[in-house]
C-alpha cells in the first residue's frame, strides 16, 4: 500500500521525463548516450545541489529565493581569497561557512523575527547579489588554482566529481529526511508549525536549521559552478533558485510545506536538465527556448494538479 | 473616556500626516518647474549596465571621460540588467528635468514608452551601443552590428577556404542575445554572408546570452550533438570564453597549429579575447571601441544641448577593427584604440 502511494506521487514527473526522453532521443541520436546523460548531470549539478537545500526549506514551510545570490557571493569571495593566496582547503571551509552564515541569517529573521520568508529572502538576494557585483566590480576572474576547480572539473574513479556528489548527496539527504528525528521534525513543522511546537518540537530551531543547511548546500553549489566555469563571475547562478523551485514543484513537493521528498526534487531536476540539453541538441529555435521551457513546466504542473484532484476525489483511501 | 481621547489623537495625527504629504508634493512640483540644471552646466542623465562586462565598463568610462571633456554634469545610473529599473531611471531623469538622456538600452522594444515620455517633455534621448525601435531617439552611437556579423562570416569563410581548399565547413552561430538590436543584427549580418556559400552549413544556432554559464553549457550541448565542428561565431567576448571553456571540458581545445582546431571568431575586444588570440586559441575578434563611442555620444549630446546642433544622421556608426594574430600588434590597432588596456 505504501509503495503504491509513493509511486503515484511521482507519476506526473516520470511521465514528463518519459515524453521528453522519447522526443529528444528521436530528434538526436546523441541524446541517449552515456556521455550525454553524464553531461546533463554535470550541467544540472549546481542546480540540483541548490535544490536539495531548498527542498528542506520548502518542506519546513518556507521559501528561499536567495540561493543564486549566495552562489555568486561564495564564488566572488572565494576568488578574492584565492588571489590573496589563502590555501585552497581554507577557502573551501570559509565558503561553506559563508553560505551557512547567510542561511542562518535568513532562518533567524524568519523564525525568530517572524518575517515573511518570501519577502525576506528576496531582500537577502538583492543585497547579496549586489554585494557580489560590487566586490567583483563586474570583472570576471580567471586563473584560479587547479585544486579549487577540482570539485567542478575533476574526476574520481572515471566519474566526474559533481556527478559523484549528486549520487552521494541525494540518497544521504533522503535518508536524513526519512529516518532521522530531524527529518521528521522538518515535515512536522512544515505541516503545522504550532501543532509541532505544542507536540514538543522546537519549531524555530528546526526552521533555522533548515535555512542554514540550505546555505551550506548553496555554498557547495557555488564551489562546483565556479569550478565548472573555470572563472569567478558575479552574475553566475542568476535565476537558478527559481528554476530549482520549479523543479521542486514539478517533483510533487507542496510549496506550502509538509509534503514531499528528494526523489521528487531529483526527478524535477532531471526534467529541467533534459529540457536544456534537448533544446540545444535538436537546435530548436533560440527565440522560443523560454516558451518551450515554460510549456513543459506548465504541463508537468498540470499533470500534478490532476493527480492531486484525483487523490482528493478518493479522499480517505490514502494518507495525504 | 480614554478611548475618545485616543480617537481624537489619532484623528489629529492623521490630519497632520495628510498635510505633510500635500506640502511635500507641493515642494516637489515647484522643484520640477525650476530645475533644468545650472544654466552653465548641462545635465545628462545616463542609464547603462555598467558592471556586466569589460565592454560595458569601458563604455561607462568613455561616457565619464566625455562628460569631463565637454564640461557636462552626468548622472550615472546603473540599471543592473533589469529593464524595469532602466525604464524608471528614464522617468526619474524626466522628473528631475535633465537636459538630455543617454541610454544603453537593455531591450529594443520595452523602453519605447519611457522614451516617448522623455521626448514629450522636450528632452532629447540618445542611445549608445544598441538602439530602441522608436522615432523618439535623436541619435544612436554604436557599431554597425550587421557589418560586424558580415566581417566575421567573411573572415571565417576565408579560413575555411585555407583549411579545405574550398568554401565548405560546419559552423555554429552562438547568439549574443535574442532581444537586443545589436544581438539580432550580429546574427543577421553573419547569415547575409555565410548563406551565400552553399557548402558552409550552419549546423546549430543557439543563444549564449553573453553569460558565461549559459554560453558554456550551450556550447557543451552543441559540441556533443554535432561532431566535427569547424568554426564558431561567438558574437561576443563572454560567449567566446564560454566556448573555450566548453571545448576545454570536452577535450576539444586545440591551438591554431594543432589538428582539430576549431575556428573561433569573437567580437568586442576584451582583454581575454586578445589573450586568447595571442595564445593561438582564437582566430579573430571584431573589435569595437566602447571608450570612443561613449565619448562621442556625450560630445554629440553637448552639441545639441548647448548649440542646438542636431546630428545629421540617426545612426552614427563607429568603425570596427578586425583583430587577428597578424593585426594585433600593428600600428593600425594602436591607432584604432586598444580599449581593453585603457580600463582598470
Amino acid at each position: 500500500m505504501r509503495k503504491k502511494h509513493l509511486f503515484r506521487q511521482y507519476v506526473p514527473a516520470l511521465a514528463m521525463l518519459l515524453i521528453l526522453t522519447v522526443v529528444f532521443a528521436a530528434g538526436s541520436p546523441q541524446f541517449l548516450t552515456v556521455r550525454n546523460l553524464s553531461n546533463i548531470l554535470m550541467q544540472t549539478a549546481p542546480m540540483c545541489i541548490l535544490a536539495i537545500g531548498l527542498t528542506f526549506v520548502v518542506l519546513c514551510g518556507h521559501l528561499d529565493l536567495s540561493g543564486g545570490a549566495v552562489i555568486a557571493m561564495v564564488s566572488v569571495i572565494s576568488g578574492v581569497l584565492l588571489k590573496a593566496n589563502v590555501p585552497v582547503p581554507a577557502v573551501f571551509l570559509l565558503a561553506i561557512l559563508l553560505g551557512a552564515g547567510i542561511g542562518f541569517l535568513n532562518g533567524f529573521c524568519v523564525a525568530l523575527l517572524g518575517m515573511s520568508s518570501f519577502i525576506l529572502t528576496i531582500a537577502t538576494q538583492i543585497m547579496v547579489r549586489g554585494g557580489a557585483m560590487a566586490i567583483s566590480g563586474g570583472r570576471t576572474l580567471y586563473g584560479l588554482p587547479e585544486a579549487f576547480l577540482l570539485p567542478g572539473m575533476g574526476t574520481l574513479f572515471r566519474i566526474p566529481v559533481p556527478v559523484l556528489l549528486l549520487l552521494i548527496l541525494f540518497p544521504v539527504m533522503e535518508l536524513v529526511l526519512r529516518r532521522t528525528v530531524f527529518g521528521y521534525q522538518v515535515i512536522a513543522v512544515g505541516e503545522d508549525r504550532r501543532g509541532a511546537q505544542m507536540a514538543g518540537v522546537n519549531s524555530p530551531l528546526v526552521q533555522i536549521e533548515c535555512f542554514t543547511l540550505a546555505g551550506v548546500f548553496y555554498a557547495l553549489a557555488g564551489i562546483i559552478l565556479t569550478g565548472q566555469l573555470g572563472a569567478v563571475v558575479a552574475s553566475c547562478g542568476e535565476g537558478m533558485e527559481m528554476t530549482a523551485l520549479s523543479c521542486i514543484a514539478i517533483g510533487g513537493i507542496s510549496l506550502s510545506g509538509g509534503r514531499g521528498n528528494l526523489v521528487g526534487t531529483f526527478l524535477g531536476c532531471l526534467i529541467i536538465g533534459f529540457l536544456g540539453s534537448g533544446i540545444n541538441m535538436l537546435n530548436l529555435s533560440p527565440y522560443y527556448t523560454n516558451v518551450i521551457r515554460g510549456m513543459v513546466i506548465f504541463g508537468a504542473l498540470l499533470m500534478e494538479a490532476g493527480r492531486i484532484l484525483l487523490q482528493k476525489h478518493r479522499e480517505g483511501e490514502y494518507d495525504v | 473616556m480614554k478611548d475618545r481621547l485616543l480617537f481624537r489623537k489619532k484623528r489629529i495625527a492623521g490630519f497632520l500626516a495628510v498635510l505633510c504629504l500635500f506640502l511635500m508634493a507641493g515642494c516637489a512640483s515647484r522643484q520640477k518647474a525650476g530645475e533644468g540644471g545650472d544654466a552653465k552646466l548641462p545635465v545628462i542623465g545616463v542609464s547603462i549596465n555598467s558592471l556586466r562586462s569589460p565592454f560595458m565598463i569601458a563604455l561607462a568610462q568613455g561616457i565619464r571621460e566625455g562628460g569631463e571633456e565637454e564640461d557636462v554634469e552626468l548622472i550615472l545610473s546603473d540599471c543592473n540588467g533589469d529593464i524595469q529599473t532602466q525604464a524608471s531611471q528614464i522617468r526619474d531623469f524626466v522628473t528631475r528635468g535633465v537636459n538630455g538622456i543617454l541610454i544603453e538600452p537593455l531591450d529594443e522594444q520595452a523602453l519605447i514608452q519611457a522614451v516617448g515620455e522623455a521626448r514629450k517633455s522636450g528632452i532629447p534621448v540618445y542611445c549608445v551601443d544598441t538602439t530602441v525601435r522608436s522615432e523618439d531617439i535623436t541619435c544612436t552611437v554604436g557599431s554597425d552590428s550587421v557589418v560586424m556579423g558580415q566581417s566575421a562570416a567573411r573572415y571565417m569563410a576565408e579560413l575555411l577556404y585555407e583549411r579545405y581548399g574550398e568554401y565548405r565547413g560546419r559552423v555554429v552561430n552562438l547568439l549574443a542575445s535574442v532581444n537586443t538590436t545589436s544581438g539580432r543584427d550580429r546574427s543577421r549580418g553573419f547569415h547575409q554572408v555565410i548563406d551565400q556559400y552553399p557548402d558552409i552549413e550552419v549546423v546549430s544556432e543557439q543563444n549564449g546570452a553573453l553569460q558565461l554559464d549559459t554560453a558554456t553549457n550551450t556550447m557543451i550541448n552543441i559540441l556533443q550533438a554535432n561532431p566535427g565542428i569547424d568554426a564558431v561565431w561567438c558574437s561576443g567576448d563572454t560567449n567566446a570564453q564560454g566556448a573555450l571553456q566548453a571545448m576545454r571540458r570536452l577535450g576539444l581545445l586545440h591551438t591554431r597549429e594543432e589538428d582539430g582546431h576549431i575556428i573561433l571568431v569573437s567580437a568586442d575586444g576584451a582583454a581575454e579575447s586578445l589573450q586568447a588570440i595571442r595564445e593561438g586559441l582564437m582566430d579573430a575578434c571584431i573589435s569595437q571601441n566602447p571608450l570612443e563611442m561613449g565619448r562621442m555620444a556625450v560630445r554629440l549630446m553637448k552639441a545639441e544641448i548647448a548649440e542646438g546642433k542636431e546630428p545629421n544622421l540617426k545612426i552614427m556608426t563607429y568603425p570596427l577593427f578586425v583583430i587577428t594574430a597578424d593585426t594585433i600588434d600593428t600600428e593600425n590597432h594602436v591607432r584604432y584604440g586598444i580599449w581593453s588596456e585603457e580600463i582598470p
